[in-house]
């Protein structure tokens, strides 16, 4: 029992050291993640860049901490959007059905017949690359797991006895949805948007990679593992550092929705 | 009902999807905001190309009748032409289809090869260290980047130990199959996280089973059990699990293929964004999701075959 | 006087839980003769289940048998290497589940897995282990064998399920049949019909039989002696006529009492307060105490021994003929 709360809190721990070290970016490290110094490229790591330089004489220690700026809050906003935009239409499906239930059902079902990231990458596309794209070509196809989630637990939900006498009752609907429906559902939807998070940032990094996410010059884990790519076998750590940022990020939010799991299930 | 009827019945339900699919990528193009037009030809427009390509995008027509005549040419297996160099889409995606293929089948090959067994042995004893240990990779690995696996693998089995080549597809059938083992293997390492999650539970519920017990109680070898009566089951979970995901996969190889330089479909769509070439990328976006739906029926079938339950309800 | 066909001697069993080491069997003895046929009541969690799967070796990974020996014909399994164990275990023994949907394999025929003991451990041809099966699924009653040795058992009904279920478990030609509650998951007029084919078993072939249930009005039909199990022990044990007509065991007395519809004047609706121990904790006294109407000091104390008391054995201080009491009070 005792283990199980620790690696919760573990998880909460890394990740707020994380998200803290990115908040207070500029007083930890004096160096622009943009600026270029062309006679210190390529560095190895040393007392004046403890990661070493890129390829642009940028201190890579100092694009890592602004890449998780950029990382983590597109990440949590690509997965807000969804997260709001599915358990709404969730609850209104489930709670409704008929026609409403039907059609939106058709379109979830479509929605992931493509491959998560072809229809980002042919989102971003047409809308244009950059932060807003991201985010909206995540929600677009990000909401339909929210949508599965709670329809699905509201189905369960609506058939409880309180529920029925809520209705009985003649409460209005909006109050039933929010004030007895809502508290029952939601928890399943916050465990899964922890592992959504991960994914989501996978996407902005993947995205990155190919070109398409965040342009460039701004500091990016994707895009740092693009450019970090041709470096490879010199400067090993260019790319592999962003990386091992994403499973760190990944490992605490997994480690926090395991322990909401448990948490929920006592 | 037999397996026919039950593949007819389930060939019928590709339909609504099929239809689904259309409409979506037909809607693509009247996502981008302002004009289309202008936002793809980008600095290169002028008001006659602009004109030009309205007329070629057929969005000056009523939206209903852009939208048949889209269908219309899909139903003849056209999916217009490239900007770029005026070949056909379709021809362009058939010139890459094999690299994709070997890709896809190498990704599920080894990702059965590599989760099957680590979840088998999860399961085998509930609880005990090996069990803890494997429960631990979905934890870690959640959170790895295909593209960053991609090129961790090039790192330390292509440009350190020289096992493999790091790009390219070659020109033979061994070649073909050697290049695409990174790249496959990305695949299965990236998809592990989820497949073991899902198939170390299904394993837990085969070995658990009473009639494993049964079988058991019969005085069967170890071996004899496992091989009639864990085994099956086991395939089945397999299929089940990888059919759950196989979008994912299929996602997967996109990225994956640009890392390792694999001329796949992936990678034509991406150079086509580069050449912001709308057609292929529209094409090959309704292509993946169509590859999606047939990946899908084919696990579906292939689960019915094996699973009395499904194909003999 | 030869031996018994299975005996089992002071058997423990222990369970890593979450909650810590559990002691779901703790010292059980008992002998199956040809021909008997012995019921296991308790309630759910008293560890009667436990007791079939740990004589068969077929203890999920988290259990063991941490003590006890088990004769088989008067050759004691101690010692013998695992492969062994299971070839005696299997010759002699077969074993009937509750959910036979669970028991059967879903991806594989009725036909194969009747056949399975003949042909694989057996060595018979394919041919003539089909001919067996569809032999065994005549004998357990089920009507037009050959066409449905093809079938899956998700096709059949629940009762042909357990049928096939009990045919597997005769496949070897065992002397022993172990039912682990083979009739809770069916309707009653199955449930009669299952009995009646169990009862037909023993008395044509001479099968012995090991009934496990918490359905007291089941042993009341079906078998000759009874073991009421309470806590991972037999707390009192006698001939089903004897137990039932007048328990010594408080505990005993309880469940009777509780049973909503058995042959003798009883109250209905009369339940056992308080809950079962949670036997990962060590026990002290008798484990019944907290529940019991008789307990005194010395209960809480001590742990009682199985002695006689009437006609009967019983694990308990204050053992007594209660229900003639009772009706003797009452008169």
């Amino acid at each position: 029992m005792k283990a199980k709360n620790f690696s919760f809190y573990f998880g909460i721990g890394l990740l707020s050291f994380i998200v803290l070290v990115a908040a207070f970016a500029p007083w930890l490290t004096h160096y622009d993640p943009i600026g270029q110094d062309l006679l210190h490229t390529l560095a190895s790591p040393n007392s004046h860049h403890w990661l070493g330089t890129d390829n642009l004489g940028r201190d890579v220690l100092t694009r890592i901490i602004y890449g998780a700026r950029i990382d983590l809050s597109i990440g949590v906003l690509a997965v807000l959007f969804p997260f709001i935009l599915g358990t709404t239409l969730g609850l209104i499906s489930g709670w409704r059905g008929g026609w409403f239930d039907a059609i939106l059902m058709r379109i979830v079902d479509t929605t992931i017949a493509f491959p998560f990231y072809v229809l980002a990458i042919a989102l971003v596309f047409v809308v244009g690359a950059g932060p807003k794209s991201i985010i909206i070509a995540i929600s677009l196809v990000g909401w339909v797991a929210y949508c599965r989630i709670i329809r699905a637990a509201v189905l369960v939900a609506k058939e409880l006895d309180y529920v029925h006498a809520a209705k009985l009752s003649g409460l209005p609907t909006g109050r039933i949805l929010r004030r007895h429906i809502l508290p029952n559902v939601i928890s399943q939807a916050i465990v899964f948007s922890m592992s959504d998070i991960v994914l989501s940032i996978l996407a902005i990094v993947s995205l990155g990679y190919l070109g398409l996410g965040v342009p460039i010059p701004t500091a990016e884990w994707g895009s740092m593992i693009q450019e970090g790519q041709a470096y490879i076998l010199q400067q090993w750590w260019i790319p592999t550092i962003p990386g091992i940022m994403v499973v760190i990020v990944g490992f605490s939010l997994s480690l926090i929705g395991d322990g909401l799991v448990k948490r929920l299930n006592k | 009902m037999n397996f026919l009827s039950y593949a007819g019945k389930r060939l019928l339900q590709v339909i609504p999807a099929l239809f689904g699919i259309s409409v979506a990528v037909f809607t693509l193009v009247h996502l981008i905001p302002g004009d289309p037009a202008d936002v793809l030809l980008g600095q290169t427009a002028t008001p006659a190309r602009t004109k030009i390509l309205h007329h070629t995008l057929g969005i000056d027509r009523p939206i209903l009748v852009q939208y048949f005549s889209f269908l219309n040419h899909l139903f003849h297996g056209s999916l217009g032409t490239s900007f770029y160099d005026r070949l056909s889409v379709t021809s362009l995606i058939a010139g890459r289809l094999q690299a994709s293929a070997f890709l896809l089948v190498g990704g599920i090959l080894l990702s059965i090869l590599i989760s099957l067994p680590l979840a088998v042995l999860a399961a085998s004893k509930e609880g005990a260290v090996r069990d803890q240990a494997v429960r631990v990779i979905p934890i870690i690995g959640l959170g790895m980047p295909q593209v960053w696996i991609g090129i961790e693998l090039i790192l330390l089995l292509g440009l350190k130990v020289k096992l493999f080549p790091v790009s390219g597809f070659g020109e033979t059938f061994l070649e073909h199959v050697r290049s695409v083992f990174l790249p496959s293997l990305s695949i299965a390492i990236g998809l592990s996280p989820i497949l073991i999650r899902s198939l170390r539970a299904s394993m837990l519920d085969i070995l658990d089973a009473d009639f494993v017990l049964t079988a058991r109680s019969k005085g069967l070898s170890r071996a004899r059990v496992t091989i009639s009566h864990v085994l099956r089951n086991a395939i089945i979970a397999s299929v089940t699990v990888l059919g759950v995901n196989i979008a994912y996969l299929i996602g997967s190889t996109v990225i994956v293929e640009r890392v390792f330089a694999i001329p796949g479909t992936g990678s034509l769509m991406i150079d086509a964004i580069g050449r912001r070439d709308y057609p292929i990328v529209q094409g090959v976006t309704l292509f993946f999701a169509v590859a999606v739906v047939v990946v899908n029926l084919i696990t579906d079938l292939i689960h019915a075959a094996l699973d009395p339950r499904v194909s003999l309800g | 006087m030869t031996s018994p066909l299975l005996s089992v001697r002071d058997l423990h069993v222990e369970i890593e839980t979450n909650r810590g080491l559990l002691k779901a069997i703790r010292g059980i003895s008992m002998d199956v003769n040809a021909g008997e046929s012995i019921g296991i009541v308790g309630e759910s969690g008293s560890g009667k289940s436990i007791t079939l799967k740990a004589i068969l070796g077929l203890l999920p990974p988290n259990a063991r048998v941490t003590k006890g020996e088990i004769f088989v014909e008067g050759r004691s399994l101690n010692g013998m290497s695992d492969k062994e164990r299971r070839a005696i275990l299997a010759e002699k023994i077969g074993i009937v589940f509750q959910d036979a949907i669970a028991a059967l394999n879903p991806v594989l025929t009725v036909g194969t897995q009747i056949s399975e003991i003949p042909h694989r451990r057996l060595g018979w041809s394919k041919a003539k282990s089909h001919e067996r099966a569809i032999e065994l699924m005549t004998l357990v009653g089920i009507p037009e064998a050959e066409k449905r040795l093809k079938v899956y058992p998700h096709q059949l009904s629940g009762g042909l399920r357990q049928r096939v279920a009990i045919a597997i478990a005769l496949s070897g030609n065992p002397k022993i049949i172990f039912c682990d509650e083979p009739t809770t998951a069916l309707d009653v007029t199955i449930q009669a019909q299952v009995l009646r084919l169990l009862e037909d078993l023993r008395a044509k072939e001479n099968t012995g039989i090991v009934f496990v249930t918490h359905d007291l009005a089941v042993v009341n039909e079906i078998c000759e002696k009874v073991n009421v199990m309470y806590a991972g022990r037999f707390v009192e044990r006698g001939t089903v006529e004897q137990t039932f007509q007048d328990p010594t065991h408080p505990y005993a007395y309880s469940l009777l009492k509780s049973a909503p519809d058995m042959e003798h004047p009883v109250e209905r609706l009369f339940s056992i307060q308080g809950e079962a121990p949670d036997l990962t904790k060590p026990t002290i006294g008798c484990p019944f105490a907290p529940r019991c109407f008789a307990a005194s000091e010395e209960c809480l104390a001590t742990e009682p021994e199985l002695r006689h008391v009437h006609e009967s054995e019983t694990a308990c201080h204050h053992a007594t003929n209660f229900l003639s009491q009772l009706n003797a009070g009452q008169a």
